[in-house]
C-alpha cells in the first residue's frame, strides 16, 4: 500500500526525466531510503498492532513510538555522552539524510533493516516460521 | 520461590520467548555495531559531491 502511495510521485519524474536530463542514481537511492525508512516503521507498527485489540490504542501508540524514534536525535545537540550518541544512533530521521543527498551508506541500510527484522519477526503471521499466525 | 511455578508450562514458554527476544535483539545490535564501525560508502551523484 506504501508502494503505491509512492508511485504516485512518479509522475513527477516523469516529466523531469521527459524535459530533462537528471542523474538517475540519486532518484533511486532517495526511493531505496523512503522505502526502507517506511518498511522500517510499518514493522513496529505491525508488531504494536499485534499487542492489542484495539485499533486505535495501537494506532495511538505506533504514533507515539514513531514520533520518538524521529526525534530521538535531538539528544546529541545538548549531550555527546555514549548514551546520548546510541539514543540518535537509533533515531530513524538521522538515518535517511544520507539516502536523501544521494549517498548509500551501509549503516543506514543496515539500521533499517535490523528494525524491519526484528518488528517482522515478532509479529506473528504466515510469512513468520518462528510465531505462526492463527490458521 | 514456588516449585510449581518454576516447572509450570507457562513459566517454559515465558522464558523461551524471553530467549527468543534477547536473541533477536542481540544480533540486531551487533549488526549495528559492526555496520557502524565498517561503514561503506557509495556516492552516486555525478560529481561526487559527498
Amino acid at each position: 500500500m506504501y508502494t503505491l502511495m509512492l508511485l504516485t510521485s512518479v509522475f513527477d519524474f516523469v516529466f523531469m526525466f521527459k524535459y530533462g536530463n537528471p542523474n538517475w542514481k540519486p532518484v533511486a537511492i532517495g526511493y531505496l531510503g523512503m522505502l526502507l525508512q517506511a518498511g522500517a516503521l510499518l514493522a513496529i507498527g505491525t508488531f504494536i498492532s499485534t499487542l492489542t485489540r484495539n485499533q486505535i490504542i495501537a494506532g495511538a501508540a505506533t504514533f507515539g513510538v514513531c514520533l520518538l524514534l524521529f526525534v530521538l536525535n535531538w539528544v546529541s545537540q545538548f549531550e555527546t555522552a555514549t548514551w546520548a550518541q546510541v539514543l540518535s544512533y537509533m533515531s530513524v530521521n538521522g538515518h535517511f539524510d544520507s539516502f536523501a543527498r544521494g549517498v548509500l551508506d551501509s549503516k543506514d541500510a543496515i539500521f533499517d533493516v535490523t528494525v524491519i527484522f526484528p518488528g517482522t519477526i515478532f509479529t506473528p503471521g504466515p510469512w513468520n516460521p518462528c510465531v505462526g499466525g492463527r490458521k | 520461590m514456588n516449585r510449581s511455578l518454576l516447572n509450570a508450562r507457562q513459566t517454559k514458554y515465558a522464558a523461551y520467548a524471553a530467549l527468543y527476544v534477547i536473541v533477536i535483539l542481540a544480533i540486531a545490535s551487533v549488526a549495528n555495531v559492526l555496520a557502524n564501525r565498517y561503514n561503506k560508502s557509495y556516492d552516486s551523484t555525478a560529481n561526487k559531491r559527498y
